[in-house]
This record gives structure tokens, C-alpha cells and sequence, in this order.
């Protein structure tokens, strides 16, 4: 058995230990909650949807898809920097690169949601109009408000591994953030297909 | 004699660790589970005060035809808030409570996983409840019932600020509560004492382990809902408005997704209590650990299959009200088995009659007969009848006070010795049982009678012609009754917390962990972690000694090499011994971002949105110190 560590601890702790540590089983029961969030949000989303002979009701138009193509797309791409950083950090590997790429998962994010809120303007949704506004602000107001905290949460591990590596604390905030990054990218591939390609279908 | 400067002695060094610092900052930035956990307890039975007082105000008003001593708004108000307080702010946070202060004692651990979010559950539950209560100074008290129904509660037939109060606050203590089960959660899977499997742990843990995964699921639905209205009310959207395209049912639908589970989350952590206290006063193992474990699980599952019967009369389709009719006629079956292995426990064994079992017993008596017609409304005929009928009224007092309180009142007598190291008086402990018991049966059960007569729920007075004037008033009489012994009981826990009879580390010859450490425990727990290998380690060897290997991982934990705090992480299964891993000392940040957060919502409410931004704001900052910045070393 390991003893471990206290702050100021220098050695990464060895895969096993930090793979499943408390900080995991906290990320995934945060997890659960905020799939049982979406599960609500998704319900209200298609209830309420069942009352329309039409959707979505005029005058919105049925969103165009390309804006938000490309947002996916970075949003697609930036678990994979992320990845990178919670293997290295699995692995106890502290080689350099980390900051750069939490960099760039980063900007990849931050990328994201300025094309998303082009989006927004240019499909014409407005949260006070009816309930179908009303229904977009509640689904993509999730997502970005996970987003946001998400990106909070890289920032400050970024800083922290740049500034001292990866240690202990260190290791477990990359877990942690990793995982929360990944429910924030699976989770808009669910928004996104419910608010710009359910509509085309039912 | 010992100077100043002398270091302390390394038997020192694990309490000065575990010490929490004198002085209001200590008290602000206090951790450990214990301290928070009394916390809770006391503030949960504080609000049980408020929702009681409410009610017997309510009580006094029925007692007697076209009374005038309450209006009907006022009316309105009270049961309104009775009903929050009683269901939000005392019922779950106060079986999460005791499983916060007692479930790391049995599991044989030192604290909770995550002791800084313990620390700002308890600050967004009492905030998020003085929320909810300063209604009051503003006259603009919540009165839409407990549950809010729309469109009664929209922007259009609540346009004050009163709905806004019972949103805002409700949602913080939903928050705590739904933080309160992730650390459960993980303390019971991952704290538990070198060797204690999963298939040994005690009754308790696996009652709240399922408590905690249904709040996992069923609370966050609620919390979207109360958003999602509180967008309504001040955004301007337009989910629960019909005028454009929205629907009221949409409400009742999210709601009864939480609120069925609700009341399996409440009662749940009440027959972990009781499967605790059965064997001890039985003086026997307890028989049917398995089955009494798998129907705990199944309860958990089928609570989630259920929720539209509370919706028998909204006009839903045919097949579904046959679909939930049938599953909810299913649920009594784990209950049955559990009541009939405790029964079995006690014919088993020679049966000590001290005041915990005597609320046992009460609760197994008034938990069957709530069964009763619970199984009476779930039928669709029964229930288009009776449905929001003073029958209603009768049955879920019968659930909910069976359910809860008298668990809760059996484990006051059990463990308050164990906190205070004083023993409860046993004689004002039984008439206190006596007077709660007839009270409450004289207070609950005419009225299912005055229901079956026809009387609506939520009236607040009545015509003399009607003839429901004789149960009410027996009613309002066993209030009076009820009141008494509930009064009984907290003198007695008062006066004994100072004046008790010693109590000792174990006054009942328990079973479990808790009953090994000290009364009241130290801030550490135990010394030395106790290896188990059973699942009643303190009766397979008298007096208990735990296995204790010097040269091992027990001796730092023993004896910390720096002023650290350490915890043995175990496997989810076999409990193997895998990792010491140390906590956080104290922290300022739960505080501070619990007041951030409070910051922010009342600049919501009283529509100064800086304000409400400044909140946010600071509330995100609070977050990235609270990363950043851990003390896990004095
Ligand atoms: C301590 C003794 C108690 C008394 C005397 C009492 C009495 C009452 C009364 C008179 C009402 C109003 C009935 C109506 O007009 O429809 C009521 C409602 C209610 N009570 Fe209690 N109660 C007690 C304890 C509890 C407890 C312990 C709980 C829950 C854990 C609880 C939960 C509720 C709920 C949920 C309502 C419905 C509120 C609503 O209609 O929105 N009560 N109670
Ligand atoms: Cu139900």
C-alpha cells in the first residue's frame, strides 16, 4: 500500500491510485447530476414540443446548421489536447507540453462559444417570444454555463501545472477537469442534435 | 511539568491536528464532520420547531367550525410553509444529518471525503432557509402549497415576490442536499474500514447509499423546474404559459419525477436507523441482512417508476395510469420484507424495551397502517375519490411521521448519549414516547375520517352543517397531546446533555464501529483504524480489539509523521486497504462562496441584476481560490 500526499509532495502519485480517486468519484456523481439535468431539460424539450402541429412555430425559421458545424467541430476537436494531458497526468508524466496544450483546448473552447453566439443572432432565437426561444435558452444556457465552468476549471489547471508540474494536487485537478470537459463536449453533441436536427425530423 | 517550548508529544500531534482552532474563525472555517454534522442536526430540528409551530396554529383554526382565529390567505401561508419546511428543510436534511455525524463512526473512517463541500452544504442550507423565512418581514409569505403548482405560481396569478422567495431558497437547499449525498455516496464506497465488504457493511450505510444515489437523480429535475419557473417569473419565457406554447403540466410532470422518490428519500435513511437499532435492543444478529440490503435497492429503483400516480386526476391516457397504478402497487413489497425481517430479528431474540426500540415499534405500527392506504390510493377508483381529501392529509402524516420522525426521534435516544456521553432519562424518555405516540394517532387518524365524510384538504374553515367539526377538534386535541411529548423529549435532551448519567463509550452493548470510539468522539475518530472482518465487529470478540500491525501503514495513521490529516482509502468491494491520502484543515472558502452565491440571489430577486452579477462574479473567483488554494498541512 501507498502513504501519500500531503501538499508539497513532489512525486506523482502512480496511475491506479489516481485514475479512481476520490476527486473521480465526485466528478462522476456531479456527473450523474447534471445528466439527470439534461434528461429533465430534454424531457421539457420534446412535452412541450408534442403541443405544435409545426416546429419550429413561425415565424422561426428551422435553424440553419452552419455555424454550428464549425462550433462542434472545434468543440469535437478540443477533448483531444485534453486527453493528451490527462494520460501525461495518469501516467504521472510531467513532459512540457501540458500547458500548451491545456492552451489550446482552451482557445478551442473559447472558439466555440463566440461562433455559437454568432449562431444565436443569426438564427434569429429569442427566449421571449415563444416557447421555443424560450426552449433554446434553457438547453444551450445549460451547456454553456457548464462550458464556462469547465473552461474555468483548464484555466486553472493550466496555470497550476505550468507553474509547478505534477504533483499530486496537480494530478487529481487534471482528472477532475478532464472528465468535466468530456461531459461538456458529449453533452452538446446531445444539445445540438435536439435543437438543430430534431427539428428537421419530427 | 511541560514548557512552552517543548514540542508535543507525538500522542499529541494527531489531536492537534484534528483540532479545530478556538475563536469564531475556527468556528467559520470548521470541517470536520462531527462539528458540521451537529450543525446540521441542530438546524434541522429547528426548522422542525418552525413547521411545527405553523402547524399548530393550523390545528387551532380547524379545531372548531367557522373559526376566525386565522384568514385564509394567512391559512394559505402556513400550510404552505409547513409543508416546505417539513419536506425540504427538515426531513431530508435531517436523515442526511445523522448520517453525516454516525456513518463515518461505523464505517470506521475519521471524516467525510470532501469536508470543505460538508462545511458549504450546511451554509446554503441555512441561508437558503433564512431565504425562505425572511418571506415573513416582507408580508409576501410563498402560498402556492408545497408544491407549487403553475400556473398558480406563473408571473400572471403570482405576481408578488412571494413565489420568488419559495423558488430562491428552496433551490439552495435542494443544492445542499444534493451535495450532502455525493459525499455520502463516496464515503461509503470508498471510506470504509480495512475489511468491512461491501456485503458487511452496516444496514445504514446501504440505506443511505441508495438514499443518496435516488437524490443524485431525482433532485436536479426539480432544480431545472424551479429554474426554468424562476425564468418564467423574471426572464419573460414562456415554459409553464399556455399563450404561447408552454404547459402547466409540464410543472407537475418534473415535479412528481422528484417528488415521489421525495418521500423514498426521506424514509429511507428512517429504516436504516431502525435496522440499526432493532438488533441492538433484540440483543441478536440481525436476520435477513441480504434481503433486507436488495429490497433497500429496489425500493430505490421502483420509487423512480411511480411518480404519475400522483397525477391519477390530470386526464392522462388510459394504459399509462393502468402502467402506474401497478407499479405502485408493487412498492410495498420490499417494505413488507423489511418489516418482517425485523420482526423476525426481535421474536428472536430477548427484546430490552429502552425508549429507541419503543419508537421502533411506534414507527413499525404507524408505518404499516400508512402502508395501508397508501395502498388504498394507489388504486385509480380509490384515489379519483379521495383525491385532495383530508384522507390524502391523513395518509402521508401517517407515512411521514411514521417514516421519519419516529426513526428519528429512536435514533435521538440511541445516539444522543454517543454525542453528549450522557444518557437520556429513561423515565421522561418513555412517557415522551407515550404522549408523541397517543398524540399523534389522535391527531392523524379521524381524519381520515373527516376525509371520507368529504372534507376538502387546504380548507382553511368549515360550515357547522357539514358535521366535520367532531374529528377536527379530536384532532386539534391530539395536537395538543402530540405537542406535549414532542416538548418532553427536547427538555430531556436538554437537561441531560448537561446533567445525564455518564453514559460511557458503549451504554447499549452495540454492534457497530461508532460504539467503539469514545463519547463523544474525538475530532480524529479513532487512533488506530480498526481492521473488521464481520459484519458485527464489536460481538465477535469481547472487548473488541481490532488487528494492529506496528510496522505498518496503521502506524502513521497512528502517529502522523507531519501535522496532517489521514484517511485509508479502501476498494469499493473488499474494502482492501489501497491508500492514506490527507484533508483539507479548514477553509474560509465555503463560507465565502456560500454568501457570494446569497449575494447573487438577492439581487435576483429584488431585480438589481448588478448586484446579482456582482454575486456571480465573486462567486467564480471564491471557486478558483477554493482550487487553488487547499490546506491540507497546519
Ligand atoms: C408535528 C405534527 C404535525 C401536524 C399537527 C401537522 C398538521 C398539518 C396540517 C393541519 C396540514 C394542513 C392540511 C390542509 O389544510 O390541507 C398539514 C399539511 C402538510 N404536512 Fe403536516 N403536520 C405535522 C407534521 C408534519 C411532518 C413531520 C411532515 C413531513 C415530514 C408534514 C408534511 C406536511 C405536508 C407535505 C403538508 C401539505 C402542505 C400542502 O398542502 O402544501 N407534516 N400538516
Ligand atoms: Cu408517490
Amino acid at each position: 500500500m501507498r502513504t501519500s500526499g500531503h501538499t508539497g509532495e513532489a512525486a506523482p502519485r502512480p496511475a491506479p491510485h489516481i485514475a479512481r480517486g476520490t476527486g473521480w468519484w465526485g466528478m462522476l456523481l456531479l456527473q450523474l447530476v447534471l445528466v439527470s439535468m439534461l434528461a429533465a431539460l430534454l424531457f421539457s424539450y420534446f412535452y412541450l414540443r408534442d403541443g405544435f402541429d409545426t416546429w419550429p412555430p413561425a415565424p422561426a425559421p428551422a435553424p440553419a446548421l452552419g455555424l454550428t458545424a464549425v462550433a462542434t467541430g472545434l468543440l469535437v476537436l478540443s477533448a483531444v489536447p485534453v486527453a493528451a494531458v490527462h494520460l501525461a497526468a495518469r501516467a504521472g508524466r510531467s513532459d512540457g507540453r501540458g500547458p500548451a496544450a491545456l492552451a489550446a483546448a482552451l482557445a478551442l473552447g473559447a472558439a466555440f462559444l463566440a461562433v455559437q453566439f454568432a449562431d444565436y443572432s443569426a438564427n434569429d432565437i429569442d427566449p421571449q417570444r415563444d416557447v421555443y426561444g424560450s426552449l433554446f435558452l434553457a438547453l444551450a444556457g445549460f451547456h454553456h454555463v457548464n462550458a464556462v465552468l469547465a473552461l474555468l476549471g483548464l484555466g486553472v489547471v493550466l496555470l497550476r501545472v505550468r507553474s509547478g508540474g505534477m504533483r499530486p494536487r496537480e494530478q487529481e485537478m487534471v482528472v477532475t477537469a478532464a472528465h468535466y470537459w468530456y461531459f461538456v463536449v458529449w453533452s452538446w453533441i446531445v444539445v445540438a442534435a435536439t435543437l438543430y436536427l430534431a427539428p428537421r425530423f419530427w | 511539568m511541560t514548557t512552552l517550548q517543548d514540542p508535543p508529544a507525538t500522542e499529541d500531534r494527531l489531536a492537534a491536528t484534528w483540532a479545530t482552532q478556538p475563536g469564531a474563525a475556527g468556528w467559520f472555517t470548521a470541517l470536520n464532520h462531527k462539528q458540521v454534522a451537529q450543525r446540521f442536526l441542530v438546524t434541522a430540528f429547528v426548522f422542525f420547531g418552525l413547521g411545527g409551530i405553523q402547524s399548530v396554529l393550523m390545528r387551532w383554526q380547524l379545531g372548531s367550525a367557522e373559526s376566525t382565529f386565522l384568514d385564509a390567505q394567512t391559512y394559505n401561508e402556513l400550510f404552505t410553509m409547513h409543508g416546505t419546511t417539513m419536506m425540504f428543510l427538515f426531513a431530508v436534511p435531517v436523515g442526511e444529518a445523522f448520517a453525516m455525524y454516525f456513518l463515518p463512526l461505523m464505517l470506521g473512517t475519521r471524516d467525510l471525503p470532501f469536508p470543505r463541500l460538508t462545511a458549504f452544504g450546511w451554509y446554503i442550507y441555512v441561508l437558503g432557509g433564512i431565504f425562505l423565512y425572511s418571506s415573513f418581514l416582507f408580508g409576501q409569505v410563498p402560498d402556492g402549497g408545497w408544491f407549487a403548482y403553475t400556473p398558480l405560481t406563473g408571473p400572471e396569478y403570482s405576481p408578488s415576490s412571494s413565489i420568488d422567495f419559495w423558488l430562491l431558497g428552496v433551490t439552495f437547499v435542494e443544492i445542499a442536499t444534493i451535495a450532502g449525498a455525493i459525499e455520502l455516496v463516496v464515503l461509503i464506497l470508498r471510506y470504509r474500514a480495512p475489511g468491512m465488504k461491501i456485503s458487511q457493511m452496516p444496514l445504514l450505510a446501504w440505506n443511505v447509499l441508495v438514499t443518496g444515489i435516488a437524490v443524485i437523480f431525482a433532485f436536479p429535475p426539480l432544480v431545472v423546474a424551479s429554474v426554468l419557473l424562476e425564468l418564467d417569473r423574471k426572464v419573460g419565457t414562456h415554459f409553464y404559459d399556455p399563450a404561447a406554447g408552454g404547459e402547466s403540466l409540464l410543472w407537475q410532470h418534473l415535479f412528481w419525477f422528484f417528488g415521489h422518490p421525495e418521500v423514498y428519500i426521506i424514509l429511507l435513511p428512517g429504516l436504516g436507523i431502525v435496522s440499526t437499532i432493532v438488533p441492538v435492543f433484540a440483543r441478536s444478529r440481525i436476520v435477513g441482512y441480504s434481503l433486507i440490503a436488495v429490497s433497500t435497492v429496489a425500493i430505490g429503483i421502483l420509487s423512480f417508476g411511480v411518480w404519475v400516480h400522483h397525477m391519477f386526476t390530470t386526464g392522462i391516457p388510459q394504459l399509462g395510469l393502468a402502467f402506474f397504478s401497478v407499479a405502485s402497487l408493487f412498492i410495498p413489497i420490499p417494505s413488507a420484507i423489511q418489516i418482517s425481517a425485523w420482526i423476525a430479528t426481535i421474536w428472536q431474540g430477548r427484546a430490552v424495551w429502552k425508549t429507541p426500540m419503543m419508537y421502533v415499534v411506534g414507527f413499525i405500527v404507524i408505518f404499516v397502517l400508512g402502508g395501508v392506504t397508501g395502498v388504498m390510493v394507489a388504486s385509480v377508483p380509490f384515489d379519483t375519490q379521495a383525491h385532495d381529501s383530508y384522507f390524502v392529509v391523513a395518509h402521508f402524516h401517517y407515512v411521514l411521521i411514521g417514516g421519519i420522525l419516529f426513526p428519528v426521534l429512536a435514533a435521538v435516544h440511541f445516539w444522543m448519549p454517543k454525542i453528549t456521553g450522557r444518557l437520556l432519562d429513561e423515565r421522561l424518555g418513555t412517557i415522551g414516547f407515550w404522549l408523541t405516540f397517543i398524540g399523534f394517532n389522535v391527531t392523524f387518524f379521524p381524519l381520515h375520517i373527516t376525509g371520507l365524510q368529504g372534507m376538502p384538504r387546504r380548507l382553511y374553515t368549515y360550515a357547522e352543517s357539514t358535521g366535520w367539526e367532531l374529528t377536527q377538534a379530536i384532532a386539534t386535541w391530539g395536537t395538543v397531546v402530540l405537542t406535549l411529548g414532542l416538548l418532553m423529549t427536547l427538555g430531556n435532551v436538554v437537561h441531560s446533555a448537561r446533567y445525564g448519567e455518564r453514559a460511557g463509550d458503549d451504554p447499549w452493548g452495540g454492534e457497530t464501529l461508532d460504539w467503539y470510539a469514545t463519547s463523544p468522539p474525538p475530532a480524529y475518530n479513532f487512533r488506530g483504524i480498526p481492521e473488521v472482518a464481520s459484519r458485527s465487529p464489536l460481538w465477535d470478540t469481547r472487548p473488541f480489539r481490532p488487528r494492529y500491525d506496528p510496522a505498518t501503514w496503521q502506524d502513521e495513521l497512528r502517529e502522523p509523521r507531519a501535522p496532517v490529516r489521514q484517511v485509508v482509502l479502501t476498494s469499493v468491494l473488499d474494502a482492501a486497504p489501497e491508500e492514506l491520502v490527507t484533508l483539507p484543515q479548514k477553509s474560509w472558502w465555503p463560507l465565502v462562496m456560500a454568501v457570494a452565491l446569497t449575494v447573487a440571489l438577492i439581487g435576483t430577486m429584488i431585480d438589481v441584476y448588478p448586484l446579482a452579477l456582482t454575486g456571480v462574479l465573486a462567486a467564480v473567483v471564491t471557486g478558483v481560490a477554493w482550487i487553488w488554494d487547499r490546506q491540507d498541512q497546519r
